[in-house]
C-alpha cells in the first residue's frame, strides 16, 4: 500500500467512524439519505479519486478507489459511493468531466436491453436495480439500437421512480422513462469495449465492499467469542467454535486475496477473466461467511439490535449485483471453450492481453 | 486481520520463459513414454530417473547458492517448475520433502559441512530425504514425541520410532525430530532436537504400511541403538520444535496443497469440451475461481516466505482449503461423467478418478489435520 493510499484511506476512516453510527445505519434503512456525510465525502474529494485533475478530478489511482470501496463495505455505507466513482471513472474515460454529485447506474449483470428509441426525438424505456437512483442526479446506462453503442446519461428529474431496496434495505430503485426528450439527456459514441469495462468495475466494487464487509463481520465475531462466556470459558476456547472461526479466516484471506490480486490485474488492463474469477470466488464465500457468523453469534446475531446483520445482509445483497456466480461463470465458461486439449491449466496461468492490446477482447457482450 | 492478507504477485518475465521450457520438457517425457501423468505425484509418482533429469535441468534446489549446488533463482521461478510439474502429475515423489523443505533447513540452521556435503547431491536429483515427525503415541500432538537421543562419545544414541513416514523405503536420510532432554511437562517443547538420520545406519529398520490401496508410500521406521555423529545435529540442540515448526510454512502453502488432484480436473475438462457440455464446463468455472485464489494465497506466501515474513496463519489456510479443493474434485467429477472409476483402467479418466477417490482421505491428514490447522487459525486470528 502506497503512502498515499494510506494517507487517503485514514481520512475516509475518520469521516466514516464519526457518520456511520448504528443509529444512522437504522435512519438510512427507513429512506434518509445521510446529506451531511456525502457533503463530508464530497468536499474531502475523495468521491474523485482516480480521476485526473484536469478532468476535475482529484488524482490518486483506480486501486484508491476500490480500497476506498472497500471500507465503505467495512462501515457498511448506506450512501452511491461506488456507484458514483463508477459513473465518474466511465464519463472520464470518454473525455468528461467528473463531479462529486450523486451518480448512478444499474447493478444488474445485463442492464442493456432497458433503453430504447421510440418516435423521433425522444427516448423511453427503464433502468432498474438502480443504487440510490431516488436520491441520484444523473444516471449512466448504454444504448444498443444503432450500429454503434452509446453511452446515455439520463436526469433523475425526468424518470417515475419505483422505489425498491436490496436485502440490505439499500435503495435500489427502477427508473421509468417514457418519451424524455433527447434534448434533456446527453449521448456519446463509445467502443463496444466500454460495456464490458462498465460491468467488470461494477463486478469488483462489489467485491471490494464484500471484503470489507466479511472484515467487518469477523472484528464482531472475535470481539463477541473473547468476551462471551459459556461452560465457565470464553467461546475462544471451545473447539467448535474455533473451527468456525477457522472457516470464517479461510474466507477473508481468500477474499482479500481475491481482492488484490483482481485490483492489480485492472490495473494493466481489461482482466474479464480475473474479476470474473474474483466475484464468483467471493460471491461463494459470501453466504458461507454469513452463515457461519450468525451461527457463531446465535439468537443475539439474529436481532434487529445488533449490528452483525447490518453487514451480513450487505453480503447477500451484494453477491447478486453486477453479476451472480452464475452469470460469472458463463463468462468463464464461454472463455474456457477456447481452451485447447489439456489447456485448463494454461487457462490459469495465463496472464491476460495488456491494455490497449489487439488482443484485448470483449468476453461478455458479442 | 492484516495476518489474512498476503501480497498480489505478477509473475516475472523470466518465470514465462521457464514455464514453457518446463512445458516442453514434460511433453516430450511423457511423448517419449518415460513418465505418466498420476494424482497425487508429489507423494504417489516415484521415478528415480525422472528426479534426476529434473537435477540436471537444475529444476532443484533452484533458489539455493551456487556454491551449494543450487541455481540462485528467485523463488517465484522455482514456484513456477513446482506448479508446471504437479499440473502435469508428474512422478516428483522421490526428491521433493528434500528440495522443500530439508535442503531449505538444512541451508537456514545446518553447519558449513553438512550444507557442503548434502545440499549439492539433493540439487542433482540424487539424495531424498524423508520427514520423521509423528510417531504411534505423538500424531497431532506432536509435542508428546518419545524417540529419544542418549549422548555418547562424538554423537548420540538413537532409540524409538516414527511412523507414516512417506518415502522412507527409498530416501537416503531422514530429519528425525527427537527429545535430547527429559520431558519437562511445564515447557513440552523444550528439549527437543533436529538429528539427520542416515537410514542405512546399523540399528534403523523400516517396515512397510500398505495403504488401503494395496500401494506402499507409508512406513514405520525404527531406532534401535542407531549411532548419529554428533556433526547431524541440525542447529542448536533443544530448538528442535521452534526449527520443525518454521518448516512446515513451506510444507503447508505450496502448490501441492491444491494441485493434487488437477491432472483430474483437467482429464475431465477435456472431455467435457470435447462433448461441448457446457453445463459442466459452468461448474467448472466455479472451481477455477477457486483455483484462482488458492493459488494467488500461495504465491503471496511464497513471496513473503523469502522475505522471511511469517506465514503460518495463511499458510495453514491455504492447506485447508486446498486440501478441501483436491477432495472435492474427485467427487466433483462422478457429477460429470459415467466413466467408473477404476487403478488399474486404460482409460485415463477413470483411472485419475480412481487414484483421486482412493488418495483422497490422506490430503486432509497429512501435513497437520485440518482440525489441527484450524485451531492453529482459530487461536491466531484471536490473539491477532
Amino acid at each position: 500500500m502506497s503512502d498515499m493510499q494510506t494517507i487517503i484511506l485514514q481520512s475516509a476512516e475518520k469521516i466514516f467512524t464519526k457518520h456511520l453510527t448504528k443509529e444512522m445505519l437504522e435512519r438510512a434503512e427507513a429512506g434518509y439519505f445521510p446529506s451531511d456525510l456525502w457533503q463530508k465525502l464530497q468536499e474531502s474529494g475523495l468521491l474523485l479519486l482516480g480521476i485526473e485533475e484536469e478532468q476535475g478530478g482529484n488524482g490518486g489511482d483506480l486501486a484508491d478507489g476500490f480500497k476506498l470501496m472497500q471500507l465503505a463495505g467495512k462501515y457498511a455505507a448506506p450512501i452511491p459511493i461506488a456507484e458514483t466513482l463508477i459513473t465518474n471513472w466511465i464519463l472520464a474515460e470518454i473525455g468528461l468531466r467528473a463531479s462529486g454529485d450523486i451518480r448512478s447506474l444499474s447493478c444488474l449483470f445485463e442492464p442493456d436491453r432497458i433503453v430504447s428509441t421510440e418516435a423521433r426525438g425522444h427516448i423511453s424505456g427503464m433502468i432498474s436495480h438502480v443504487p440510490y437512483g431516488r436520491d441520484a442526479y444523473k444516471v449512466i446506462t448504454f444504448m444498443l439500437s444503432e450500429e454503434e453503442p452509446s453511452l446515455v446519461i439520463l436526469p433523475v428529474s425526468s424518470a417515475r421512480i419505483e422505489r425498491n431496496q436490496n436485502l440490505a434495505a439499500e435503495a435500489r430503485d427502477t427508473l421509468h422513462f417514457n418519451s424524455v426528450s433527447t434534448q434533456e439527456i446527453e449521448r456519446y459514441p463509445i467502443k463496444a469495449v466500454m460495456r464490458e469495462r462498465t460491468i467488470c468495475i461494477g463486478a469488483l466494487a462489489r467485491v471490494a465492499m464484500m471484503t470489507g464487509a466479511m472484515e467487518r463481520i469477523m472484528d464482531l465475531i472475535i470481539e463477541h467469542v473473547k468476551t462471551r462466556h459459556q461452560f465457565g470459558r470464553p467461546l475462544a476456547r471451545q473447539q467448535a467454535i474455533q473451527q468456525h472461526i477457522a472457516l470464517l479466516a479461510g474466507e477473508l484471506a481468500a477474499a482479500k486475496a481475491a481482492l488484490n490480486n483482481a485490483i492489480a490485474a485492472f490495473e494493466s488492463g481489461l482482466a474479464t477473466k480475473e474479476i470474473a474469477l474474483a466475484k464468483i470466488r467471493l460471491n461463494e464465500g459470501a453466504g458461507r461467511f454469513a452463515q457461519v457468523a450468525h451461527q457463531i453469534m446465535a439468537a443475539i446475531g439474529f436481532t434487529h439490535e445488533h449490528s452483525l446483520h447490518h453487514s451480513t445482509r450487505r453480503l447477500w445483497s451484494y453477491r447478486d449485483e453486477f453479476g451472480t456466480e452464475g452469470d460469472w461463470s458463463k463468462i468463464i465458461a464461454k472463455q474456457l471453450k477456447q481452451a485447447n486439449k489439456n489447456g485448463l491449466w494454461e487457462y490459469i496461468t495465463g496472464q491476460h492481453a495488456p491494455k490497449g492490446d489487439k488482443n484485448e477482447r470483449s468476453t461478455i457482450y458479442r | 486481520m492484516n495476518v489474512l492478507e498476503v501480497p498480489a504477485v505478477s509473475m516475472p518475465p523470466e518465470a514465462t520463459e521457464l514455464r514453457r521450457q518446463v512445458r516442453d520438457f514434460l511433453k516430450e517425457e511423457i511423448r517419449e513414454g518415460r513418465i505418466e501423468s498420476k494424482c497425487d505425484c508429489w507423494l504417489s509418482g516415484f521415478s528415480a530417473s525422472f528426479s534426476k533429469r529434473l537435477g540436471s535441468r537444475g529444476w532443484i534446489g533452484m533458489t539455493w547458492p551456487k556454491e551449494y549446488g543450487g541455481h540462485e533463482r528467485s523463488s517465484l521461478e522455482r514456484y513456477t517448475v513446482m506448479e508446471e510439474l504437479l499440473a502435469f502429475g508428474a512422478p516428483v515423489a522421490g526428491h521433493w520433502i528434500a528440495d522443500r523443505q530439508s535442503g531449505p533447513l538444512l541451508l537456514k540452521y545446518g553447519t558449513e559441512d553438512q550444507k557442503r556435503h548434502f545440499l549439492p547431491k539433493i540439487a542433482g536429483g540424487e539424495c531424498y530425504f524423508c520427514i520423521g515427525l509423528s510417531e504411534p503415541n505423538a500424531g497431532s500432538d506432536l509435542a508428546a514425541i518419545q524417540t529419544r537421543a542418549t549422548k555418547t562419545e562424538g554423537g548420540w544414541i538413537l532409540n524409538g520410532s516414527k511412523i507414516w513416514t512417506s518415502g522412507a523405503h527409498f530416501s537416503h536420510y531422514m530429519i528425525a525430530l527427537c527429545r535430547t532432554e527429559d520431558l519437562d511437562p511445564k515447557d513440552r517443547h523444550a528439549g527437543m532436537s533436529q538429528l539427520i538420520v542416515d537410514l542405512s545406519s546399523p540399528g534403523v529398520s523400516i517396515r512397510p504400511i500398505i495403504l488401503m490401496t494395496g500401494e506402499h508410500h507409508f512406513n514405520e521406521v525404527f531406532f534401535d541403538d542407531v549411532f548419529i555423529p554428533d556433526e547431524r545435529l541440525i542447529g542448536t540442540k533443544g530448538d528442535g520444535w521452534a526449527q520443525s515448526m518454521a518448516e512446515l510454512a513451506y510444507e503447508r502453502s505450496g502448490p501441492e496443497r491444491f494441485l493434487s488432484t488437477f491432472p483430474l480436473l483437467n482429464e475431465l475438462t477435456n472431455s467435457l469440451l470435447e462433448k461441448e457440455d457446457h453445463q459442466g464446463l459452468i461448474s467448472v468455472s466455479r472451481l477455477m475461481a477457486r483455483l484462482w485464489s488458492l493459488r494467488n494465497l500461495s504465491i503471496g506466501i511464497a513471496v513473503q516466505l523469502e522475505k522471511d515474513v511469517p506465514s503460518n496463519i495463511s499458510a495453514a489456510l491455504v492447506k485447508d482449503m486446498g486440501t478441501q479443493f483436491e477432495q472435492e474434485i474427485a467427487e466433483f467429477a462422478r457429477e460429470y461423467t459415467d466413466v467408473i472409476p477404476s487403478v488399474g483402467s486404460s482409460d485415463r479418466l477413470s483411472r485419475l478418478m480412481a487414484e483421486s477417490i482412493l488418495q483422497s482421505p490422506g490430503f486432509t491428514l497429512r501435513g497437520g489435520t485440518t482440525e489441527i490447522l484450524r485451531g492453529i487459525v482459530a487461536k491466531e486470528v484471536i490473539k491477532a
